[in-house]
């Protein structure tokens, strides 16, 4: 989503509103702390429900992983005011991401020095193909879901399957855990042109993969 | 990256937002219309965005995060387009081992199967080194039906085997098709017919369809043999191995790969549910060869005749059982059509046993090929000797399992009670056990039926393996209670209960877990995610707790819901929604009546709610100070105030906060007061209130509103951090750094300190006073006693920071588990079992219960105390005069089993024993003229008979006694050096044990000796069953307990690997033993001495200087007591507390002996 706005139901994170929370904070009111964590909670609990390995789903929640994530963050919320590199929301998402990881270590004996994951501390586990293919078709039993939507996910999931793991975390990135540009652009370090690049070169080898489905991208 | 590229990104990124913004502003553009309206892009639109409005109509809604997806195939899909000199063109297959794709081989321009190897798979060294291995051997087989393996190869981390492309299906899709379409089948029959040149006509179809599955049988066999000629074992024939080619042609694939997975548990993923169904059962226990493929390739026969697999099941677990012990239905029962010789055929292929099968593939494809040329087969249908022959070998297996089950069980008492992870891959051992058993057990029923000599054996397998199908569902309910999986025990406790005429297995144990289940607490049903608010209502009837509701469901609009629901307490099930929140609740509290409740929202005042109106009534201002949140609340006695306790938001720490006082009325604030925690007094005249700095109690007249501090700032040590007082005005607790203090509220003196060793966040008092339960930050609910200032329990899995509620009566606890589910908990019978400290008695040596089994008597050194077992208080304790010289174990005393006389050494003259009335210590009579003092007391069930033994210079002498005349009966033979020594219930019999390894067994009345039995020595203890027919002796350094019977002059079991054991006791019904080891009690099995449960006492020092570990059975077999090594009583009940009405009756109680 482009809009900061995740409309689900919460005060409006907008801008002011975490600006105003963050001078609280910096002026040494920490009960500003919980209240900014819980500005993007709905959000950091879709990008751990988005990144979880399928072998927890059942055993773990995700609300589990964002509670476990706010305890590191409460111990480390002054920290945050000392920082100007990283936007609040990306800050308290790379701290989830990192109690992901650290959850998918404990319970799935992943090793700790994997190098591949150690570098990945800013984008958390990555959204595999797995993860992604459980969230969309997982669910095509659901009542709520229509059959044509069902039929939409199924190929994109296998779709998204065949793309590079760049090209899919860059387009679950934006689509499915909703992050602006700007915020992807942040936490892969990259300046907001290159990010969009990607995002588009992504787009565009996603539409290859699903040629093969005529008449998917007439609706 | 140029300016120019740039630039056009950030044009899209604009464009993007623009359309997006439109449409979630619910305008309804296509792509097509925005691109007509920027016709500078409308290229880069149409390209770019149909894919991006597809990913957002397609992205994961709330309700689908909010479901737990069934887990999916693991299999990494990210795969290369080209690996060396293959571009893989599409998937064509997928399964355990791999994906398979179609790929052209760019230099040779052919078309080839490249199957790319899971990584997991080849994740070892030797792993890969064994896979170029076998991938060599199978590139060796030149043979018409086997796929032609190319090569294999290893690029960019990818392995890969190259094989010769087949058009075709795999036998696994043939089955699929016949199977769901009649017509298909017809078809498919037909073009069969035709290709094996005979006619078409519908009544040959079948025969054709035959000689078909003969045809291609044979070739697979062929095939089989061919490579089993050259050494290399298929290992996994399954339906999708073999392929059917167009022209109907079989090729077997995959050679050489099965054995890639060796190191891999068959058990390990679903992968290999599909592959286990073939699996031959020598081939699971690792013992596979070429006999083994034949069996695959019958079953796979099978299949395509059958329409539906040999071996049956869902479940992993079930199907790997089904495989290990295969119990396949004749074809003919399926198919009655089928010709007699091709079903012979297949049954002698599958037959489990390899020994019972076609020797070598080969001679599988000749018997297939007489029987497409209506020649006479080999194999011969199996007679009745060889069905006999089969039973018996498939009851070695049942004796395998039985077996496995014994080990299992014993692996478990060797104390390895302590990872959870243990248990878990236990209770799955177990289940799988289990389930094996159920299935033999099933089998020898339906077997029973075949003839008596059959059924004689089926009859004994079926006692053994119900009699280990019990002890495993009981050792699978102590599991899962252990772990805390309620609903996982009461399952396993349904599963031991006797099914048809089964005999009732049920004893102690049984009723004991059952108790253990019903004090585990009920499960409050959960429609959504725990708000951390809930309260008891005053008539103990209901529980009020808030949820948090996911509504997505409901309305298109993702919003927050917090429902405020009624639970039934005693089901948990939700009786009614009283009303909604927009946001968290943080606080429940009922009002004295019942009426209302007070409902404290996450940035919101705090209102009333009527319960029967469903009206908010009154609304109270929460305090001006940014942040807070209630942290709890609560009503005064008349129910017309409100305290609430605001606090920061925010875990950890225990924050300051601002105690309210409320108008019900009106709502007008009363009183605001810095505080860390505030309670309202029993009377609700006063208010108690912890000073902001922890370091004060204030109490404040709510009339007066004067305050004053309630005790000396220095009482309260390191600091105070919560308050509460009990409802019935007697006690006052503040939970301070690592302890409670609890003071009488009247006197102001400090009544305990309960040790609790962490911080506690929260306290509540039952409403008596008598229970305190503490939680703390990730800490489990502790509930303790105040009187008697113990722990009684510890709720497993409650380790959050929560409200707990109590009953009124203080019986019930709610609280939210680990889970985030609530549960209703028991705090009488809490966990497992009961236990308390005597303190006065720490040499407790002999014990018995009275009273219809409530008062617990146990005799110390040189005193009688008598216990009240419910309220575990003493209710006396009377000195007596008794020698305390004494060697440990000692059996020197012994109590009349009514509790009321105690027979021991007198302290002036050991040679003498008095008999003490328990009431007043008095001797109320005397024993004399032993020779030597004496060094052990035994007294009969009645009381009438009492045994001495007295020790004189090497020989030890037995006399008995009538033990109400005071009068010797008769003397026994001089024993050298006796070690333990006993009378029977009924004091018919004596038995005793000497240092030469002899167990003498004495008639009473003559003195005859009637029984001589050869023991391995070291005995400790020794007791009759009730009716003197069976003898068990405990020896203490050797961790053994034997039994024997009387009657037969046979062994009925020996027993090892205990700990100490000491102390015995056989249960009424005399199906069990129970055998006071160190810190446990074992009960046994007594037809076998297999172990049913341990009961662990509650040791916290262990030592067996001065300890006697005793245990007793009551009358009623329904409760177990046990002494512990420092001084306390333990007490496990196998009553129920449910209060339902439902009593246990122990089966065949031996009546009283008069």
């Amino acid at each position: 989503m482009m809009n900061t706005n995740p409309g689900n139901g919460l005060p409006d994170p907008s801008e002011d509103r975490e600006r105003h929370l963050l001078d609280r904070l910096r002026r040494g009111d920490e009960t500003a702390n919980a209240e900014l964590f819980m500005l993007y909670r709905p959000r950091l609990k879709r990008m751990v429900a988005l990144r979880m390995d399928r072998r927890l789903l059942g055993r773990i929640d995700e609300s589990d992983v964002v509670q476990e994530a706010f305890l590191d963050y409460s111990k480390r919320a002054t920290e945050y005011v000392h920082r100007d590199d990283i936007p609040f929301f990306l800050w308290v998402r790379m701290i989830t991401g990192q109690k992901l990881l650290e959850i998918h270590r404990r319970h799935l004996a992943v090793q700790a020095r994997d190098v591949r994951r150690e570098a990945r501390l800013h984008v958390g586990p990555e959204a595999s193909a797995v993860s992604l293919a459980t969230r969309l078709v997982g669910n095509f039993t659901t009542a709520s879901t229509a059959a044509r939507l069902a039929e939409v996910r199924a190929i994109l999931q296998s779709s998204l399957a065949k793309l590079r793991e760049e090209d899919r975390e860059i387009l679950a990135l934006r689509h499915f855990e909703e992050l602006t540009n700007h915020e992807i652009a942040s936490i892969l370090g990259l300046s907001d042109a290159t990010a969009s690049a990607r995002y588009f070169g992504a787009l565009k080898r996603l539409r290859t993969e699903l040629t093969a489905f005529p008449g998917i991208l007439d609706a | 990256m140029s300016s120019d590229a740039a630039n056009k990104t950030g044009e899209m990124e604009a464009l993007l937002r623009e359309f997006l913004a439109i449409q979630r502003g619910g305008g309804n553009i296509t792509v097509e219309e925005f691109a007509v309206r920027h016709p500078g892009q409308a290229d880069e639109i149409r390209e770019y965005f149909p894919t991006m409005v597809l990913l957002e109509l397609a992205k994961p809604r709330a309700e689908d995060w909010n479901q737990t997806p069934t887990p999916q195939d693991e299999q990494d899909p990210t795969t290369p387009e080209v690996l060396d000199d293959y571009r893989l063109v599409r998937e064509i297959g997928r399964g355990g081992m791999g994906v398979v794709y179609e790929a052209e081989q760019i230099s040779l321009r052919r078309r080839v199967a490249i199957k790319i190897l899971p990584n997991a798979i080849l994740s070892s060294e030797s792993a890969v080194a064994r896979f170029q291995r076998e991938s060599t051997a199978a590139a060796i087989l030149h043979h018409t039906h086997i796929v032609p393996v190319f090569g294999t190869g290893h690029s960019r981390g990818w392995h890969y085997y190259v094989m010769q492309l087949i058009d075709g299906r795999g036998l696994d899709t043939v089955v699929r098709e016949l199977k769901h379409s009649q017509d298909l089948k017809s078809g498919v029959l037909d073009l069969l017919a035709n290709m094996d040149g005979s006619s078409s006509s519908k009544s040959s179809n079948q025969r054709a369809f035959c000689h078909f599955v003969a045809r291609i049988g044979q070739q697979a066999a062929e095939a089989l043999q061919f490579a089993h000629d050259h050494g290399v074992l298929h290992r996994d024939i399954k339906p999708s191995n073999l392929l059917l080619d167009e022209s109907g042609e079989l090729w077997i694939t995959d050679f050489g790969l099965a054995k890639l997975d060796d190191e891999h548990d068959l058990t390990r993923t679903g992968d290999f549910v599909g592959t286990v169904r073939y699996v031959a059962p020598e081939s699971i226990a690792g013992r596979a060869d070429s006999r083994s493929d034949v069996y695959a390739l019958g079953l796979t026969l099978y299949e395509l005749l059958a329409l539906r697999p040999g071996i049956v099941g869902d479940r992993q677990s079930e199907l790997l059982q089904n495989a290990l012990h295969p119990s396949v239905t004749p074809l003919r029962q399926i198919a009655r059509e089928l010709p007699t010789d091709l079903c012979t055929i297949i049954q002698k292929a599958i037959t489990p046993l390899p020994g019972d099968r076609y020797e070598t593939a080969g001679q599988l494809a000749e018997d297939l090929q007489r029987f497409r040329r209506d020649e006479p087969i080999r194999a011969r249908p199996l007679s009745p000797i060889g069905r006999l022959v089969r039973w018996q070998r498939r009851h070695r297996g049942l004796a395998a399992s039985i077996a496995t089950v014994a080990v299992l069980l014993v692996m478990m008492t060797a104390g390895a009670f302590t990872a959870a992870i243990y248990f878990g891959s236990l209770n799955r051992r177990l289940e799988n056990t289990v389930a094996s058993l159920d299935l033999a057990r099933s089998q020898a029923e339906s077997r029973s039926l075949e003839n008596r000599q059959l059924a004689e054996q089926a009859d004994g397998a079926r006692e053994l393996s119900d009699r280990t199908s019990y002890r495993a569902q009981v050792a699978l309910a102590y599991n899962r209670l252990a772990s805390g999986d309620a609903p996982g025990a009461i399952d396993a406790l349904n599963r031991a209960l006797p099914v048809g005429g089964q005999p009732d297995r049920r004893d102690w144990e049984w009723f004991y877990l059952k108790r253990w289940y019903e004090g585990s607490g009920v499960k409050l049903e959960r429609p959504g995610s725990f708000s951390g608010a809930v309260d008891y209502s005053p008539d103990g009837r209901h529980v009020v707790a808030a949820w948090m509701i996911d509504s997505s469901r409901d309305s298109a609009k993702e919003e927050l819901r917090c429902d405020v629901l009624l639970h039934d307490a005693s089901s948990g099930l939700v009786v009614e929604r009283l009303c909604s929140v927009d946001r968290p609740i943080d606080a429940l509290a009922f009002d004295p009546s019942g009426q209302q409740i007070a409902v404290a929202a996450q940035r919101r005042d705090i209102r009333i709610f009527d319960v029967a109106s469903k009206e908010w009534l009154a609304s109270m201002a929460r305090p001006n100070e940014q942040g807070l949140v209630v942290r709890r609340m609560r009503f005064n006695p008349d129910g017309d105030q409100l305290l609430a306790m605001w606090k920061r938001e925010r875990l950890g720490p225990i924050q300051a906060g601002t105690a309210l006082l409320y108008s019900c009325r009106d709502g007008k604030t009363l009183l605001a007061t810095p505080a860390k925690n505030a309670d309202f007094t029993a009377d609700g005249r006063s208010l108690l209130s912890v000073s902001r700095n922890a370091r004060n109690v204030e109490l404040t007249d709510l009339a007066t509103w004067q305050s004053n501090p309630w005790l000396p700032e220095s009482v309260y040590g390191g600091g105070i951090w919560g308050i509460t007082a009990s409802t019935d005005g007697s006690i006052v607790a503040a939970a301070s750094t690592d302890k409670v203090l609890v003071w009488d509220m009247k006197s102001k003196v400090q009544i305990a300190r309960l040790l609790i060793g962490h911080r506690a966040a929260n306290i509540t008092i039952s409403k008596d006073g008598r229970l305190i339960t503490v939680s703390g930050f990730s800490n489990n609910v502790q509930i303790w006693d105040v009187a008697r200032r113990r722990k009684i329990t510890t709720l497993l899995g409650t380790s959050v920071m929560r409200t707990t509620s109590f009953s009124p009566d203080g019986d019930w606890i709610v609280a939210e588990d680990a889970e985030g589910d609530l549960h209703r908990f028991s705090t009488r019978q809490a966990a497992s079992g009961l236990t308390w400290e005597t303190r006065s008695m720490s040499q407790t040596s002999s014990m018995s219960l009275s009273t219809e089994d409530r008062l617990i008597h146990a005799v110390d050194t040189d005193t009688v105390e008598t216990w009240d077992s419910q309220s575990q208080r003493r209710l006396r304790k009377t000195k007596i005069n008794t020698s305390t010289d004494a060697i440990w174990p000692r059996f020197d005393m012994a109590l009349s089993s009514d509790g009321s006389q105690v027979a021991a050494p007198m302290s002036a003259d050991a040679s003498r024993v008095g008999i003490f009335d328990t009431t007043t210590g008095e001797v109320v009579g005397l024993l004399t003229g032993h020779r030597g003092r004496v060094v052990h007391v035994d007294v009969d069930q009645s009381g009438r008979r009492m045994m001495t033994v007295s020790a004189d210079a090497g020989l030890h002498h037995v006399r008995l006694w009538d033990a109400q005349a005071f009068a010797k009966i008769r003397d026994f033979e001089p024993i050298h050096e006796l070690v333990a020594a006993t009378i029977s219930p009924d004091g018919q019999l004596i038995a005793v044990a000497d240092s030469g390894n002899k167990l003498i067994v004495w008639r009473a009345d003559s003195g005859d000796r009637i029984s001589t039995i050869d023991h391995p020595g070291g005995i400790t203890c020794l007791q009759f069953d009730h009716r003197g027919e069976r003898l068990a002796a405990s020896r203490r350094d050797d961790g053994e307990v034997h039994a024997w019977d009387l009657r037969k002059g046979e062994s009925l079991f020996q027993r090892s690997g205990l700990q100490t054991p000491c102390g015995l006791a056989w249960s009424p019904s005399g199906r069990r033993l129970a055998v006071a080891a160190q810190e446990t009690v074992h009960v046994l099995d007594a037809s076998d001495g297999e172990q049913l449960i341990a009961l662990k006492k509650n040791v916290r020092a262990a030592g067996t200087l001065g300890y006697t570990a005793c245990v007793i059975f009551s009358e009623d077999g329904l409760r177990i007591v046990a002494n512990a090594a420092r001084g306390e009583i333990c007490v496990w009940d196998a009553n129920t507390i449910s209060g339902t009405g439902f009593q246990p009756v122990m089966p065949n109680v031996h009546p009283k002996i008069p």
